[in-house]
């Protein structure tokens, strides 16, 4: 199959006072050169611009290969060495790509919108038709540097796109946005933070995966082989036909140990790893979807040796192949609504591609760049990683996510001598040839990915830091370092493990530095009902329900039995993702501690497919001013809560209050509490316990009268969920209900009751309910800064869709917090 | 079933179970089997070596990869803990709830995941306990029971709003489920439904919306062309004037037509609310039977038409000409009650200009059409009359990208109208446009450049219109030159908001002859740090250039300066920024346009805004050697205050700053990696006058010699520094001071790097640390001697050092510590180790102390001594008369001052009166006297090294002038005094309290109080009540997010007159009672803490009480707990934080 030479990119990567980089994938080994310019520019050829400005700098990289035609590089120009550059902050600036120096982003038809008559060359006519970079035929694609000061920041983020969920990606809505403003510098975003999932390598379009499968080979140009077992033989070419959609589960529960819930379509090799990011950020690589013929793959005898390591969903209709595809709910029709919904993404990658190229662009890992669940317990990590099929899922995922997402984050790391750069050596090395691959053994890659056992110095580093002029972002690597307990643990693990203090210096800040940005891919805070009650309720009731009929049970106890039943259902962890940092409290206390050395934090965060806004005040010992931290989430990008569970929420205030919590309040000491409780009253053994711990962590309500307290506790904390605000009804805000002619007089009630039960009657028969907290559709975060009289406040816009299943976005939730110390008084046990 | 146990007996039988197998570990051959199926190695398969090895550690109770050892050891530990924990409980027999505990405990114990291997069913109810009984704000506090109570017909004891709350959330679950069940059999629709409300923040009508929170509305119906029925209820509480409740019935009708053909849709809904209202009282004492059906009706219609395949829907003149489109056109008209609207929504409309026909300056500067998109959403109201809902706003950009007269490029023109940003203002229209220069060689870009209209529809400066042109600034001004032998770049940027610009250009010119690079960095400032206006401007300008040669192999390689007019220079900032390479910033930085941003923060920090003074100074580069061995660049820097402007102080020096750098390279001119020596110094010294501080801090850093594998990495501070004045101190410290000395002066950068030398020996990392201090105390000196070896996760730790201080007043006297430890660890923990302390003191009296340790794994033995011996050596002191000493400082006229009368008219201007030596004084003002040489209000124990004579205790009660019956009562005036120059102070106290303390001076004498001038102004009062969040509930899940109302209300003054005379408060008796009004009227003052002492179980007053000079003072107070004899149980505490 034909491939255009751009398969994916321009992505702007990173953009800091050192260097201006680029990111892009070719088909073939080049000399990429980048170009930057002050202000917009119309391209007037390869490298040259209408106006006739000179360039302000220039850098360029020979691309590296990861397969026959799988060239990527990240061009960096380096802003420090002579002549410097001067990319001023807050600016608006243009760049241009050159390949060979001869061809360049006009050349390769990426500034102008694809006709059905005027294809790029060597893209599929299935492809989605690729928009003009630069919003305007010619216009080079342009980018605003970070803001000099904090008011004038503007950062947006996202998370989570997945290709089979319902409705529009709002990566197309941040496009809208760019677009909108494009010649408006002071408005548009000047980072863009993607806060993981990328791509669900586990839970993805069956119609995609069988064309996946093909672009991969086609970008490997060779064979890749995937082991399904402990042998050396076990192991089988990458293709449609040995490694088919829904025929995977089996591979992924039994063979590579994981405890991802969708199974069917996950992802296995390299290449189809690397397809899946070349689709995701690029219209040019998309091809024809599967037919029927690649979704229902019918064995047969020439796959006799692969078919014992394979699901065979068959096997529920009688063992009739026909049976399974005309089955009205697992067959060929049920599968036309999920194509549907992986069309209409597919139709939306053109505008995420141009968001993508318009703004500086950060990523981290979370878990389905990999797998469901990767990384989440010691148990986990016990089993997964002892298995060939195991670690290579991990490795291909890892890898992927390294070369297309980790190196553009840090160029200067990737070409600097140390593991980073061994990283891309070895990446080379195992794709070398033209296959089988891998091509060379792969036990140096997976120290540099930090398999278990690898010591910390062999490893490749995933976080980073940018500096803007007047605020420092520490992108968190929650994921590889984790901390996961002993090899038999189901605990929820330390996200940050041994590495806090690397991953995040104490503050404040130095050099005048205002603002600290940290972007943590799973939330820091979160509505306290999630976080606390109902993910641990669900998991202690499934292992519960699990295990329950065992305890009444009467009857001798047979070791071998009940612990094959431990072993077999107490999944409860994994079932529901029990890894937030709220599920290790010690854990998200040290990283408070940590955060609120600086006076003013803001986190971005995705993950949990709703977006919110908190504050956490917290106050150390009896200092009078205490730390601001400010929790953004903006989740998913396409994912979401299914819209039956989501209305609940919005039909329900009593629900909406339930999700924020009362306000949550909490008091420590480091070492035992020191309360103290009149004698001969009780108080619960869970709370008696919580005094007794290290760090002694209490609430402040629900103490029986009486109770003091020693002295000033060592920290104190509270936690805010921010509303939105706004009335009136205007863009997007909710709409004012109709006024009431009176209030309710108690001794003459009836008048006023009256008229609130017909106003509510009203309002439910004719206005939309919308919640003012949480945003359970599909978003992208936009943050922004403004001066409130010297101290700063943020604005958090989450856009999501103006309707069901409608195309344009609204402002539908703003949330404003301000940034400065809160000056309420410290949580305080209240004298009863 | 006698024999049978309950459910009880059979959790403590698995308990014992689960206990005695903690004991054996994990020697079970059945947990061997399962763990080895959990991981992946199937029954009876041969085994590999390396599996066989896996397995064994398992076995043994290792993790198969090594990967937690300690982990598990920490779980055990743990579950030990709960078993412990357990049995105290068992024996506690006033703790109460023992079962609820004991289910706690056992989770606790069954959660560690050893056991939950062996005992899912402990395990999974332990969890469910840990979280029903652990959260405290969740489920401890739901009570479902109170519902089930009601459904069963039991009547609540009271009937309170809260009561009702908490039955309506509890039935507002049955919609909801009603809801889930008939989605789940794709009923959508069939229900729907609103529990709550979400009131305004500003909401006029709060009691109604505190009900309406608990009103239910249901709507039944199947949906789309058939009618749907609304019931709501509300619950009537006993405070107004129920119990009862409210039931009300309506019902709307929707139906939706749409035209595919024509692209036409129409939604129509027709309702009424309240059709038929009940008041249903519960028992005889909650009223009567109400009723109404007065319904509330509403008319909704609207209709759109949308184009078809990608087309407008309608156009307004010709496809291909100049035209306007609309997407997307929508009206509608609504009816209710007492409001009507008319609604008009246009979607996807553009003007779009096509230059075919247009006239010919169009054509020429159009090269496309131009299409500007909006939208519009219109609403007439008879509530709220028009409004307009901006979507995308109004605005047009117009690529143009045309140079006119070769020079100026422009890129695009922004036409905007949207709503104004400036307050009071409707509409704002910006122009503005992306502009290019280029002249010649030189090039300029610009953003956003232009003007804004902002406009306001009322009478004004317009008369039927107030507007207001305003500038739009651009973000920033790129720069750049590229001629053949200059080139560089730069940019302005510009934040009009904040008053701050700054710039900087590098260029450098490149001729055969001459090859100069010039930096320059310039930061203005137009708003001072206080807000208001005014401006400061520093600026620095560096030259560099090929060697000119001095004398002595010196040569000179750049020259530069700064000036600062309005900036000062922050001394302690600077210092302090050394360790994160200020210098490298100020002194010809390397790359100033990429490091521009940081560059910029860090000179406003060492650089302050500071009014009216001025900074210059040159600096220069210097070369040695050739090729250049050594570089030094320096600069001198002056500040002078009063210097600029109009002021009433003259001009004055305040500070000189020396500040450099020393780079020695060898070989030199080669890259990083080839360079066997670096010793790189910073360094700064300052002189400043006010208080007078003489200060010089070196800093070796980034510096080694040899290469790998042998490379010797060195660095650490020197600092120096002197202060007079208030709190004079002298210090000397070489890589900072002894760990338990506290009393570091202010000023100086912390932490003080150690002097240090690093460098490994094959796989073993040596450091070498030292210190040397000397203080007006003390002399202080100490070294620190590290190995460490590691091989991946097992490491060997060593180390071995010394610290010692000398205190040379009162008497010789030191101090010595000698230490050492070494230890095996895994993985950081500790496997293996040994330690010992030997510590000495003396002259005369003589202490040793220390111990011996020796740990493996968990046991540690540990040797302590402490022996003391000898007696304290008596030195042979002077004596000294204070009162003499005393009464000479009365006498001194230097110590004495007047002050004119603050805060009150001083009725009369003086002339200024030449007096001699004498002191005026005006009569109102007041008169004060200090002096340094004795504290009064303290008992002396000594002065300097001397004994004391006579009295040992001064205080000034009263002065007078005059006659003594004209006594006045003095205001004590505090200084700092060295404390330990007057009271004989342990060494301990020495150490850890500030040297300097506040102790009584003198005194003030005069009267300060005065009455207040005319009669105040009438106000009256506004006060506005806003709860933003909602207030902590304890009855959660059922709390309401209530009073979210928000109201400003004014009290007229004769409200608060009357209230205050009909209140509670003036009626009191107590209000008579003479003895809560103050005697005289006292000013405030704020002072330091007072001190008190403490039992330390208790934190009440522990009965020592603390004179008023000890109260302020901490090492007084602790001499006096001391000298109680009771200081194990008592501590001393702020006042306020007594118990």
């Amino acid at each position: 199959m034909p491939l255009p030479l751009i398969l994916a990119g321009p992505i702007l990567r990173r953009v800091d006072a050192e260097v201006c980089s680029v990111w892009i994938a070719l088909k073939r080994a080049a000399t990429v050169e980048m170009r930057v310019w002050a202000g917009t520019q119309l391209s007037s050829g390869a490298g040259t611009v209408v106006s006739g400005d000179a360039a302000l700098g220039s850098g360029q990289a020979q691309t590296r290969r990861f397969g026959a035609n799988l060239h990527i590089a990240v061009v960096s120009i380096d802003l420090k060495t002579a002549p410097p550059v001067a990319l001023a902050p807050g600016a608006l600036h243009s760049y241009d790509v050159l390949i060979d120096g001869a061809a360049s982003l006009r050349s390769e038809g990426l500034l102008r919108d694809e006709t059905e008559n005027l294809r790029i060359d060597g893209v599929d006519p299935k492809a989605p038709m690729h928009l003009a970079l630069g919003y305007d035929t010619d216009r080079l694609p342009s980018f605003v540097t970070p803001a000099a000061t904090i008011p004038a920041l503007r950062m947006a983020h996202a998370s989570c796109r997945r290709t089979n969920f319902h409705g529009y990606d709002a990566m197309g809505w941040l496009d809208d946005f760019i677009k909108a403003n494009k010649t408006t510098p002071a408005e548009r975003p000047q980072q863009l933070f993607l806060t993981g999932d990328q791509i669900y390598a586990d839970d993805l379009g069956t119609a995609l995966l069988p064309m996946l499968t093909r672009l991969g080979a086609d970008l490997l140009g060779g064979e890749e082989r995937f082991p399904v077992g402990e042998a050396v033989a076990e192991e089988f070419p990458l293709t449609v036909d040995k490694f088919p959609p829904q025929r995977r589960g089996k591979i992924i529960h039994e063979q590579a140990r994981l405890s991802t819930t969708e199974t069917r379509n996950h992802l296995l090799g390299f290449g189809e790893f690397a397809a899946m990011y070349c689709v995701a950020w690029s219209s040019r690589a998309w091809r024809a979807l599967g037919d029927e013929a690649s979704m229902f793959v019918d064995l047969g005898a020439a796959n006799a040796d692969i078919a014992p390591f394979l699901s065979q969903p068959e096997s529920e209709f009688g063992n009739s192949f026909a049976a399974w595809k005309a089955d009205a709910k697992h067959g060929v029709v049920a599968l036309k609504d999920e194509t549907a919904r992986v069309e209409l993404y597919r139709d939306v990658v053109p505008k995420a591609a141009r968001a993508l190229a318009n703004c500086s662009t950060y990523m981290i890992w979370d878990d389905h760049e990999v797998t469901d669940d990767w990384n989440l317990t010691g148990r986990w990590l016990s089993r997964v990683y002892s298995k060939r099929p195991g670690k290579a899922i991990v490795r291909n995922g890892a890898m992927a996510y390294g070369l297309f997402q980790g190196w553009g984050n840090d160029p200067k790391l990737f070409a600097a001598d140390g593991n980073n750069k061994d990283f891309l050596d070895e990446a080379v090395a195992l794709y070398a040839g033209n296959g089988p691959f891998p091509a060379a053994a792969s036990a140096r890659m997976e120290e540099i990915l930090g398999f278990p056992g690898t010591a910390a110095a062999k490893r490749a580093k995933w976080h980073y830091r940018i500096d803007g002029p007047r605020h420092r972002t520490i992108v968190l690597d929650t994921r590889s370092l984790r901390d996961t307990g002993s090899a038999v643990s189901t605990r929820s693990p330390k996200l940050l493990g041994d590495s806090l203090d690397t991953q995040i210096p104490n503050g404040p800040l130095s050099d005048g530095r205002e603002l600290l940005v940290v972007i943590s891919a799973p939330p820091v805070l979160g509505p306290n009902l999630f976080d606390k009650v109902m993910q641990p309720l669900a998991a202690a009731v499934k292992d519960t329900s699990n295990a329950i009929s065992n305890l009444l049970k009467d009857g001798p106890y047979v070791a071998k039995q009940e612990l094959r039943r431990a072993l077999k259902y107490t999944d409860g962890a994994e079932a529901f993702d029990f890894e937030s940092w709220a599920s290790n409290e010690e854990h998200q206390e040290q990283l408070f501690k940590k955060l609120a050395s600086y006076s003013s934090v803001v986190l971005l965060s995705g993950d949990v497919h709703f977006g919110c806004t908190l504050t956490l005040d917290y106050w150390k010992g009896s200092s009078a001013t205490p730390a601001r931290i400010v929790q953004l989430t903006s989740s998913g990008a396409r994912n979401g809560w299914e819209m039956y569970l989501e209305s609940q929420f919005r039909k329900s205030t009593a629900f909406q209050d339930l999700l924020g919590g009362v306000l949550v309040e909490r008091v420590a000491w480091n070492g035992a509490a020191k309360v103290n409780v009149p004698a001969g009253l009780h108080i619960g053994p869970g709370r008696r316990a919580r005094m007794k711990r290290s760090p002694a962590l209490l609430p402040v309500i629900g103490w029986p009268a009486g109770t003091t307290v020693t002295g000033t506790p060592d920290w104190r904390w509270r936690l805010k969920l921010v509303r939105d605000t706004r009335t009136g009804g205007v863009n997007g805000a909710p709409p004012d209900p109709p006024p009431l002619a009176s209030d309710i007089i108690p001794s003459a009630s009836f008048a006023g009751y009256l008229g609130l039960a017909k106003r509510h009657a009203l309002t439910t028969m004719t206005q939309p309910r919308l919640l003012r907290s949480l945003m359970f559709l599909s978003n992208v975060g936009l943050v922004s800064f403004r001066d409130a009289g010297g101290s700063i406040t943020l604005t958090h816009r989450l856009l999501s869709a103006t309707a069901m299943d409608a195309q344009s976005y609204g402002v539908n939730t703003l949330h404003e917090a301000s940034l400065a110390p809160a000056t309420d008084n410290p949580p305080i046990l209240p004298t009863m | 079933m006698a024999n049978e146990p309950n459910i009880f007996e059979k959790i403590v039988a698995w308990f014992k179970e689960a206990s005695d197998w903690v004991q054996h570990n994990l020697g079970d051959p059945e947990i061997a089997s399962a763990l080895r199926q959990d991981l992946g190695l199937k029954e009876g398969a041969e085994l590999s070596p390396a599996e066989k090895v896996k397995f064994a550690n398992l076995k043994d109770g290792l993790d198969p990869n090594k990967i937690a050892f300690d982990a598990t050891i920490a779980e055990l530990a743990e579950a030990i803990q709960g078993f412990i924990q357990l049995g105290e409980t068992l024996r506690d027999p006033v703790s109460g709830d023992v079962a609820w505990d004991i289910a706690y405990l056992l989770g606790n114990v069954a959660l560690a995941d050893t056991l939950r291997l062996r005992f899912p069913a402990i395990y999974a109810l332990g969890k469910l306990t840990l979280i029903v009984s652990e959260d405290p704000a969740a489920l401890e506090q739901f009570d479902p029971a109170l519902l089930m109570k009601i459904l069963r017909g039991e009547a609540p004891q009271d009937a309170s709003a809260k009561l009702f709350e908490r039955v309506s959330n509890g039935l507002s679950l049955i919609p909801t489920i009603l809801d889930l069940l008939l989605q789940k059999f794709e009923k959508e629709g069939f229900v729907d439904y609103f529990y709550g409300w979400d009131p305004l923040p500003a909401s006029p009508t709060p009691r109604a919306d505190l009900a309406s929170a608990r009103a239910l509305t249901m709507l039944v119906g199947p949906g789309q062309g058939f009618p749907r029925a609304a019931v709501t209820m509300v619950g009537v509480p006993q405070t107004d004037g129920g119990p009862g409740m409210i039931l009300s019935l309506g019902g709307d009708f929707k139906q939706k037509f749409t035209s595919p053909a024509d692209g036409l849709e129409a939604d129509f809904q027709v309702g009424a609310a309240g059709a038929l209202t009940l008041y249903i009282p519960f028992g005889d004492a909650a009223g009567d039977l109400r009723a109404d059906g007065s319904p509330d009706v509403f008319f909704k219609l609207g209709v759109s038409k949308v184009g078809k395949d990608h087309k407008p829907a309608f156009t307004i003149g010709e496809a291909k000409e100049s035209r306007l489109e609309f997407g997307k056109i929508g009206g509608g008209v609504e009816f209710a009650k007492d409001r009507a609207a008319v609604l008009l929504n246009i979607e996807d409309a553009a003007l779009v200009v096509t230059p075919g026909k247009a006239d010919s300056f169009l054509k020429k500067i159009l090269s496309d059409d131009i299409r500007v998109g909006f939208n519009l959403r219109m609403k007439l109201d008879s509530a709220s009359g028009l409004t307009f809902e901006g979507g995308t706003g109004l605005a047009v950009t117009v690529p143009i990208e045309k140079t006119i007269a070769g020079a100026l490029t422009v890129h695009h023109i922004t036409m905007g109208l949207g709503p104004s940003s400036r307050p009071q203002q409707d509409l704002a229209l910006e122009a503005s446009g992306a502009f290019g220069l280029k002249l010649g060689p030189f090039q300029a870009s610009v953003d956003r450049l232009g003007f804004t209209l902002d406009m306001a529809f009322r009478e004004g400066n317009l008369g039927f219109m107030d507007a207001t042109l305003g500038f739009k600034p651009p973000n920033g001004i790129g720069l750049l030159l590229d001629a053949s032998v200059i080139k560089g770049g730069g940019y302005l940027y510009i934040d009009p908001a904040k008053g701050e610009y700054a710039g900087v250009l590098e260029l450098k010119i490149d001729l055969p002859a001459v090859k100069i690079g010039i930096k320059a960095i310039g930061v203005l400032t137009t708003r001072m740090p206080d807000g208001s206006d005014g401006w400061a401007l520093l600026l620095l300008i560096y030259g560099q250039f090929p060697p000119i040669q001095l004398s002595w192999g010196f040569t000179l390689t750049g020259l530069g300066g700064m000036i600062g007019l309005q900036h000062g220079i922050n001394v302690d900032a600077l210092i302090a920024g050394m360790s994160t390479g200020v210098l490298d910033d100020i002194l010809f930085p390397a790359n100033p346009v990429a490091d521009a941003p940081r560059i910029i923060n860090r000179l406003r920090t060492v650089f302050p805004v500071t009014p009216r003074a001025l900074v210059l100074g040159p600096m220069l580069e210097i070369g040695w050697g050739t090729p250049q061995i050594i570089s030094i660049r320096m600069g001198v820097l002056l500040q002078l205050d009063n210097a600029l402007g109009q002021g009433d102080q003259p001009i004055s020096f305040s500070r000189v700053v020396i500040l450099g750098q020393v780079l020695a390279q060898l070989p030199p001119g080669v890259k990083a990696d080839l360079t066997v020596l670096k010793l790189l110094v910073d360094f700064v010294g300052a002189i400043e006058v006010n208080p007078f501080r003489i200060s010089f801090v070196a800093r070796l850093r980034d510096s080694y010699a040899g290469k790998k594998p042998l490379k010797v990495d060195f660095g650490g501070m020197l600092v120096v520094q002197a202060v007079f004045g208030d709190r004079p101190s002298f210090v000397i410290a070489a890589g900072g001071f002894h760990p338990d000395f506290r009393d570091i002066p202010p000023g100086l950068p912390s932490p003080i790097d150690r002097l240090f030398a690093a460098f490994p020996i094959s796989v073993l990392q040596v450091r070498i640390e030292a210190y040397f201090a000397v203080t007006p105390a003390s002399i202080q000196a100490g070294a620190k001697v590290s190995l460490k070896a590691g091989f991946d996760w097992i490491s060997l730790e060593a180390t071995l050092g010394f610290d010692a201080i000398c205190y040379l007043v009162p008497s010789f006297r030191f101090d010595v510590k000698i230490y050492g430890s070494a230890a095996l660890k895994f993985k950081g923990h500790n496997i293996a180790g040994v330690a010992f302390e030997f510590r000495l003191e003396g002259p005369g009296q003589w202490r040793a102390r220390g111990f011996g340790k020796f740990s493996i794994l968990f046991w540690d033995v540990e040797v302590p001594f402490d022996e003391s011996w000898g007696e304290s050596v008596q030195v042979e002191q002077q004596s000294t008369n204070a009162q003499a000493l005393v009464a000479a400082e009365l006498g001194r006229a230097g110590n004495w001052t007047a002050q004119m009368p603050i805060g009150v008219d001083p009725l009369v201007n003086i002339a200024r009166i030449d007096a001699g030596d004498l002191l005026l004084a005006h009569p109102l003002g007041t008169l004060t006297f200090t002096q340094n040489a004795v504290p009064f209000d303290l008992d002396l124990q000594k002065i300097g090294a001397n004994r004391i004579e006579g009295a040992t205790r001064f205080s000034i009660t009263e002065g007078y002038i005059g006659t003594p019956a004209a006594a006045q009562p003095a205001t004590t005036l505090q200084q700092h005094f060295a404390i330990g120059e007057y009271r004989n102070l342990s060494d301990s106290d020495k150490l850890s309290n500030p040297s300097f303390q506040a102790l009584t001076a003198g005194a003030r004498f005069g009267s300060t109080a005065y009455r207040a001038g005319p009669a105040a102004v009438d106000q009256d009062f506004e006060y506005e009540t806003l709860y933003l969040e909602p207030e902590a509930e304890s009855d959660f899940p059922f709390a309401r997010i209530r009073n979210r109302e928000r109201l400003v209300a004014t009290l007229g003054l004769d409200k608060v007159g009357k209230a205050a005379r009909q209140g509670a408060a003036a009626k009191s008796a107590l209000r008579g009672d003479a003895r809560l009004k103050p005697a005289a009227s006292t000013p405030i003052s704020v002072g330091d803490a007072r001190l008190a002492t403490a039992r330390t179980d208790t934190l009440q007053a522990s009965g020592i009480v603390l004179d008023r000079v000890a109260a302020h003072a901490p090492a007084l107070a602790k001499d006096a707990v001391l000298r109680s004899g009771t200081n194990t149980s008592v501590q001393i505490v702020e006042q306020f934080e007594l118990a």
